[in-house]
């Protein structure tokens, strides 16, 4: 089955919905639930969700009383919706979670987040969303997809989460290790660094910070993991973020007492971010 | 005197019977008698091979008296008549007492043939070149070219027929005007004459003598062509011989040697180090002590070859073929080079001629084989594994196991060897008799050494084909090869090794379901009482009821109930699926058989009763002859919880600092253990550090940990392993090992072919191998070079299992199969990392090599069936992972 990005006609979103409502083939079903999903229209998406929360489509869709098989499909179609958000995705985000019967099977819930959080900007009912769900065992799984939200709601979330005491600091530095360095050239998430740096972090923590945005460290970090994040060399990154990259390194070095080896990473990749500019000027 | 004479012209070779003139007067002569001739072709002699007579007025006259008693003359010609009876003789009488007659006159022929025989062909286009004819002996010492004293060697036929029949050619006879019939006859059995040039098996031999008609032969000639039948014992044994039919003598003369000839491998079964070698079908024999020639040869190949003779001894050597599809180096030299340039379009299609210059003449020598392109691809892909798969599902395993016994004979163990492509198609099957293979081997332990030893499966079909199945016997490299004669026209290399069994254990981290409750504070037992009516001084106070008593309970937060979503059941099939991918490395996961299991240290605590709700009471005076009321909180619903035994920890099993977070561990098959704890952190979006908790919780020392969990934070990350022990390639193991360097940890491989046929490969023409240069993991903790027999957190390696994920990432439309094959790949990658592979293709740890792109097992990210190589080098550094050594 593969993901299309065209439009769907509305004859078309009618077909698929069609499709949804009798079909009993899990394959037929998924592929007509993918291709709504994957439209990217609003149409499309509010057609889907109609059945994305009924039971018995839940039922039609997976085999339910198989665990290695219950999701499949669904985690699918709501993956899909993350990838193409609309603004069907919060309210059917807020509405799954609050679904009882949907509740029933609390894996579900795993991919729903990831649906809630594909909207940008973040809305303060999303923002509220994950705040609660933190404290209910997503905390791990909400930082990456915070940051890589980026909006300003979502990034003071992350902000908090990462100066949050209460959360031992080897989980902190563990999130920041998988959410930051696919972003760290995202000029919205450089700017967290400063009131990141701010918050009276551990040094550990700090340290792990500091190095996540200047001093990659991937195989120390991630081991062997699959889908480890990486970030973008700095010759793929825009001049102007590469300025407030070095502004930011600047201040950094310039402002905070840094253990010397860290400072003397710092500045050496800075150093690389100034002759990559000097390369462009030239 | 007779009235026609046909006198042979004859050979310094050939044997003639002299025609007889008689000389001889009607009645008694005394004179003398002049014999006179008027063509000197014929020489006269008075007795068989007597002097001859001259005709000088002396020699040639006879007196009387012998004429009178006769005198024979014996002709014999030494050249041919221009015209029939173009020869006279004239006997002139003189003399004497009586009155002579005329002179007496006789006519003889002097007739010639010739029977030639050529040098071997040379092309299609231009005719053999016919040997010359002797005129004489020759001198002693003498080196002779001719037909006769040289003669002609001839190959001994073989089938199919391939080879030259020399070319006879019975010349015009001389004079032209000569009408008898010629004879042919062959000196014996060694020869057979055709009327084809060409040969083939369903030819008749021509039937002699041949009696010919000289009106059949052309100006040109009349040819005919002998082949060798059998081999002669000595030189020029066999021969042609023509005559006249009826004239006693022969004509003319060619003599032949049939020699056993052979082209053959400039190979020796000494030369190479054999340790299995299937026989070709049909068999090929030959008298030398080198390798038949190739019949099929490997484009881009070379192959060397030279002649053999049983009689003759070759001093020049032309090597020569008109095909596109090879071309020959050192083609004037004993030893020719031939480089398999274009594939064949048909079987036998190409034609290769040895012209061998010999002390007994020139002879050519053929051979007929095929150039064919044979890919035997070690990088696997595409096995869409299920758990009852054989163990042997994946061909071409870059590991070939030692079996014995049973199962040496086991279709379902022997490893399988296949040819992934051959071209041209000439519809080779798997079992294909045309397709024979022989393993290198046994050589010197060393590296660019064939140093291991391997055997085929007994079996016609597991050893003919373009599948076949060989086991290992002894460990090391071997090079297996489909051949020919002296030559592979394939190679596979593989690493024979005994199968090293590991333990592991898979613990299903599980969280059962918690109500939060609040801290319940013990409260005493309080009686009912009825209701007090006010009275002057108090209130009127409620009825209380009877309240038991409750005993104190701690806080309890709130738990969801996370599992993993693979059953104990389901993740045994795993484990069949991971050890199909694990047997091309000959490493074998089994179950850990210890039945300890983690557990924490507690007191024992007391069974609670389950409560009903109470309502709070506020505090009441005593009154109406009731006691005081002490105040008592609200308490809510209580189950009833059962006593706990007290419980120590396990000191073999897990860590201290996690003992507290085990609640229960339950063994529930073999190696595989539901360990229910009461933190969802370590099954629920586990991040690195409690997933690096979960895999140590229920796990011991020196065995591999699979903590199936629910899902960690990370989204799309598949199994990880998290926990790798040390890897001590490329040097022996060391205690303690030398601190880590890519320098120092880097695998070096240089052998034919290459690992994963990175170039060069070794394979021509891609030629020499170059050495490849593999990269292992550095291990994720501290060393500790004893085995405790208590915990040792250094010891304690694992692989987190995500299932949520891994079943997720199957996609739409996932069956059970594709989930389990998504388990049993994703986990034999981690085991990968686990042994101190890195990543193949680039992403994070890479081994260094790119090559394959996609297909190998560590490939970064593919998912199956695509990723599942695992390659030589990869094979033989696993072999270096502490957690072989710990698991002998």
């Amino acid at each position: 089955m593969t993901e299309t990005t065209l439009s769907l006609t509305p004859e078309q979103i009618e077909q698929h919905a069609r499709i949804l409502e009798v079909e009993v083939d899990r394959k037929t079903l998924a592929s007509s639930a993918m291709t709504l999903a994957s439209a990217g229209q609003t149409e499309a998406a509010a057609t889907l969700s109609r059945f994305l929360t009924a039971p018995d489509f839940w039922a039609r869709l997976d085999v339910l009383d198989e665990p290695d098989l219950k999701l499949t499909n669904l985690a699918s179609v709501l993956t899909a919706l993350a990838k193409h958000p609309t603004g069907v995705n919060e309210p059917l985000a807020l509405a799954l979670l609050a679904d009882k019967d949907f509740g029933t099977d609390a894996d579900r819930a795993t991919f729903v987040l990831p649906m809630a959080a594909a909207v940008r900007p973040m809305s303060e009912t999303v923002a509220a969303l994950f705040r609660r769900t933190n404290n209910e065992g997503y905390r791990n799984s909400n930082g990456p997809l915070l940051v890589a939200n980026g909006s300003p709601r979502a990034l003071a979330i992350f902000v908090e989460m990462v100066a949050d005491r209460n959360v031992p600091a080897e989980d902190r530095i563990d999130m920041i290790h998988w959410a930051v360095p696919a972003h760290r050239a995202t000029p919205g998430v450089l700017e967290t660094l400063a009131p990141l740096l701010e918050q009276q972090l551990e040094p550990e923590v700090e340290k792990a910070l500091l190095e996540t945005f200047f001093d990659y460290q991937g195989d120390d970090w991630f081991g062997v993991a699959r889908f480890a994040p990486v970030p973008p060399p700095w010759s793929e990154v825009d001049t102007d973020v590469l300025g407030v990259c070095l502004d930011v390194g600047f201040r950094v070095t310039q402002t905070r007492r840094l253990p010397e080896e860290l400072k003397t990473t710092i500045e050496s990749t800075l150093d690389e971010i100034r002759k990559e500019l000097a390369g462009r000027w030239a | 005197m007779s009235a026609e004479y046909i006198v042979l012209v004859k050979r310094p070779y050939t044997t003639v019977d002299p025609v007889k003139v008689n000389l001889k007067t009607t009645a008694g002569f005394d004179g003398t008698g002049t014999l006179t001739r008027n063509r000197d072709m014929i020489d006269f002699s008075l007795n068989p091979g007597g002097p001859i007579l001259k005709f000088d007025g002396k020699d040639n006259k006879f007196a009387g008296a012998n004429l009178t008693a006769g005198v024979d003359l014996y002709a014999v010609a030494k050249k041919p008549s221009a015209a029939m009876n173009d020869v006279e003789l004239t006997l002139t009488l003189s003399g004497g007492s009586k009155k002579n007659g005329p002179p007496a006159k006789i006519q003889l022929t002097a007739v010639e043939l010739t029977l030639d025989i050529c040098e071997p062909r040379v092309d299609d286009t231009t005719d053999p070149h016919p040997l010359p004819t002797a005129n004489s002996a020759p001198a002693a010492g003498a080196t002779p070219t001719d037909k006769y004293y040289l003669g002609r060697p001839l190959p001994e036929q073989v089938k199919p027929k391939v080879d030259e029949r020399a070319t006879l050619i019975v010349r015009q006879v001389k004079p032209a005007a000569f009408k008898g019939n010629l004879e042919l006859t062959a000196d014996n059995a060694q020869i057979q004459l055709y009327t084809a040039e060409k040969p083939a098996d369903n030819q008749t031999p021509i039937a002699l003598p041949l009696t010919l008609s000289p009106s059949k032969i052309v100006p040109a000639g009349y040819m005919l062509f002998v082949e060798g039948a059998t081999v002669s014992s000595k030189p020029r044994e066999t021969g042609v011989k023509i005559a006249i039919k009826g004239v006693k003598g022969e004509a003319d003369a060619v003599r032949l040697t049939v020699c056993h000839t052979e082209i053959v491998s400039n190979r020796k079964p000494a030369d190479l180090k054999i340790v299995a070698s299937v026989p070709e079908k049909p068999e090929r024999k030959t008298k030398s002590t080198y390798f038949v020639a190739p019949i099929l040869m490997g484009l881009k190949y070379d192959v060397q070859m030279r002649p053999y003779m049983a009689l003759g001894t070759p001093s020049a050597y032309q090597w020569k073929t008109a095909s596109d599809k090879i071309k020959l180096k050192d083609d004037a030299k004993e030893v020719a080079v031939c480089h398999g340039e274009k594939l064949s379009g048909a079987l036998n299609d190409v034609l290769l001629d040895l012209f061998l210059t010999t002390n007994l003449g020139k002879l050519k020598k053929r051979h007929r084989l095929t150039v064919v392109h044979v890919e035997m691809n070690p990088i696997g892909t595409g096995d869409s594994l299920v758990p009852t798969d054989p163990i042997n599902k994946i061909a071409n395993p870059s590991g070939c196991v030692i079996l014995s016994g049973g199962d040496a004979g086991d279709t379902a163990k022997v490893p399988m060897y296949r040819i992934t492509a051959m071209t041209p198609n000439l519809a080779w099957t798997d079992d294909d008799t045309r397709i024979a293979w022989r393993i290198l081997g046994g050589e010197a332990k060393g590296d660019e050494q064939y140093d291991g030893k391997a055997a085929f499966r007994n079996d016609d079909k597991s050893k003919y084909g373009k599948n076949i199945q060989v086991y290992g016997t002894t460990h090391g490299d071997v090079l297996i090869e489909p051949y020919s004669g002296g030559y592979g026209y394939g190679k596979f290399r593989a690493h024979v090794a005994a199968v090293h069994k590991v333990k592991y254990r898979i613990n299903r981290i599980i969280t059962t379901a918690q109500a939060a409750r609040p801290v319940v504070a013990a409260v005493p037992e309080q009686l009912a009482r009825p209701v007090v009516p006010a009275t002057a001084t108090t209130p009127a106070q409620p009825a209380i009821p009877h309240l038991v008593a409750v005993a104190a309970r701690p806080a309890r937060a709130a738990r969801t109930a996370r599992a993993p979503t693979a059953s104990a059941a389901e993740a045994e099939l795993h484990m069949k699926i991971v050890n199909i991918y694990l047997r091309t490395a000959a490493i074998e996961m089994i179950p850990d058989d210890s039945a300890e299991v983690a557990s924490a240290t507690r007191a024992a605590t007391p069974a609670f009763p389950a409560v009903v709700a109470q309502p709070a009471i506020s505090p009441l005076l005593a009154a109406g002859g009731q006691p005081a009321v002490p105040a008592r909180p609200a308490i809510p619903n209580l189950p009833a919880e059962p006593a706990r035994a007290a419980s120590l920890a396990n000191n073999k099993v897990g860590s201290a600092v996690l003992d507290a977070y085990v609640e229960n561990v339950t063994r529930t098959g073999p190696g595989i253990f539901d360990v229910e704890v009461n933190d969802a952190q370590l099954t629920f979006n586990a991040n690195t550090p409690w997933s690096q908790k979960a895999i140590k919780i229920n796990t011991r020392n020196e065995i591999i940990s699979f903590a199936y969990i629910n899902q960690q934070n990370t989204a799309g990350a598949l199994a990880t392993a998290l926990l790798c022990p040390w890897n001590h390639a490329p040097l022996a193991r060391a205690n303690p090992p030398r601190a880590y360097t890519k320098a120092g940890y880097t695998l070096k491989d240089k052998s034919t072919p290459s690992s994963s046929l990175i170039p060069k490969t070794g394979i021509p023409d891609d030629l020499p191998a170059d050495e490849v240069k593999m990269l292992v993991l550095e291990a994720d903790m501290a060393w500790e070079g004893t085995s405790p027999a208590t915990r040792k957190e250094e010891l304690l390696w694992g692989v987190i299992v995500p299932t949520v994920t891994i079943g997720s990432s199957v996609g739409p439309g996932a069956s059970k199969d594709k989930v389990r094959l998504a388990y049993g790949n994703t986990l034999a990658h981690e085991l990968g990392h686990i042994f101190g592979l890195g990543h193949r293709g680039g992403g994070g740890v890479p081994d260094g090599l790119m090559i394959p792109p996609n297909e190998n097992l560590m490939h970064p990210s593919n998912p199956p069936p695509q990723a599942e190589n695992l390659d030589i080098i990869q094979v033989k550094a696993m072999r270096f992972s502490e957690a072989l050594f710990r698991n002998p």
